[in-house]
């Protein structure tokens, strides 16, 4: 199954891979911090930040310069809807420059296991508010896949492959657009409450109406709970 | 920011000191890796394909494991570290059960909980290693291995919906339930 997937994002980026598209190239570090809050509620906690190491268009010389763009604090409060399913709502605020941004979360989250891995879908929708008044709307869906590299499990001690595939459709005032992200990491599982992820998450947006913008941040991903 | 930053890193920090898990881990060896006790086995049973071997260790010691498909069910055949038969396992249909057994494991579940729902059916054989391969190479000496049944129902109960696993004898006599709990899903949710 990580082949036609892995092919297929390929095929995505070689196609809206043109001149004339902007790109960037940063770090994307996130902390994770679960809890849980009884009668089956569990709170999240998440801290994620945006640096830029470079910019450019492609086929021209590249803008070499660090900007820390952005720092993102949410908490979501998720309930097991069923054996393999969950709901989830939540609140996100951003710091970028000076402006802060509030946004709303709701998702709700399918994870099922096979013999050799594991396979999630989050279908997800989020209100973005921003200064002036104005709102986007985004409707999201996420296909990830986890695969152990020792065993038919992943278990403390071992490593495990990550791979997630998510398009997300943005409508702001008149405007449409859509990302797709593609990102896959390799991860460690120190303990089941405790894994630390690597990898690229690779952004392509702005290519229906515009020319395309190509973001790819090395993500570092710290999961703990308890 | 970048203090309020810091300090919710410090707290994330304490918080992350690993607390006391069950410990089991699985992960996967190679045939030389494995007593030639475990082969033998294998090779005397009549068994052909690919054998997937796999090492476990938990706290009431190790185990090595051969998965495998034999025909088009699915085979696990257990050793304990020195390469002698512990059991073997296969996948098996409730229409492969003898019906007055599942009959009566059903009513058991019926009782147990307000719905439920089977997801697997292993039919475990246990015994002397010659019946054990004589029984994967032609089906005989079947009436001389001891059988159990591991089964894993979706069940609801008062606590809500969950996994579980039940082991029975082969007359449907309950001998264990495990609730199955969930590898933490954060990284594929958040």
């Amino acid at each position: 199954m990580k082949r036609p997937v892995i092919l297929f994002g390929l095929l995505i980026i070689s196609f809206y891979l043109a001149a004339q598209d902007r790109y960037q190239v940063g770090l994307m570090p996130s902390v994770n911090f679960s809890t849980g809050m009884g009668k089956g509620w569990k709170m999240n906690l998440k801290a994620e930040s945006r640096q830029r190491l470079l910019q450019g268009t492609f086929g021209e010389e590249s803008e070499s310069e660090y900007d820390y763009i952005l720092t993102d604090f949410s908490a979501i409060a998720s309930r097991k809807a069923g054996l393999n399913n969950s709901i989830a709502g939540g609140y996100l605020i951003r710091f970028r420059d000076t402006t802060v941004t509030h946004r709303l979360i709701q998702q709700f989250t399918v994870v099922n296991r096979f013999d050799n891995f594991r396979l999630a879908q989050r279908f997800a929708a989020d209100q973005s508010f921003f200064e002036g008044g104005t709102m986007e709307l985004r409707l999201r869906y996420r296909l990830s896949a986890e695969v152990p590299l020792s065993g038919q499990s992943v278990d403390p001690g071992e490593f495990y492959l990550k791979f997630n595939n998510e398009y997300l459709n943005a409508f702001y005032e008149d405007d449409y657009d859509l990302e797709i992200r593609i990102v896959p990491l390799a991860g460690y599982e120190f303990t089941d409450n405790n894994k630390l992820e690597f990898g690229l998450d690779y952004r392509l947006s702005g290519f229906v109406n515009n020319s395309g913008r190509h973001s790819f941040w090395i993500t570092f991903n710290w999961f703990i709970s308890t | 920011m970048i203090k309020i930053a810091v300090a919710f890193l410090l707290l994330l920090l304490v918080n992350a000191l690993p607390a006391q898990t069950k410990f089991e881990r699985e992960y996967r060896i190679k045939s030389h890796q494995v007593p030639q006790a475990t082969k033998d086995f294998v090779r005397d049973a009549g068994l052909s394909g690919k054998v997937k071997w796999y090492a476990e260790e938990s706290l009431k010691g190790s185990s090595i494991e051969a998965k495998m498909v034999a025909g088009r069910q699915k085979l696990s055949i257990e050793f304990d570290s020195t390469g002698m038969i512990q059991d073997v396992e296969t996948e098996i249909s409730s229409e492969n059960m003898d019906a007055a057994v599942l009959a009566r494991i059903n009513d058991h579940f019926g009782s147990a909980f307000n719905t439920h729902k089977i997801i697997k059916i292993q039919e475990s054989y246990s015994g002397e290693r010659d019946n054990l391969t004589a029984f994967l190479r032609d089906g005989s000496k079947r009436n001389l291995l001891t059988t159990y049944y591991e089964i894993v129902v979706k069940g609801r109960d008062a606590s809500g919906m969950n996994l579980y696993e039940f082991l029975f004898n082969d007359r449907g006599d309950l001998i264990s339930r495990l609730l199955i709990i969930h590898s933490n899903t954060d990284n594929l949710q958040f």
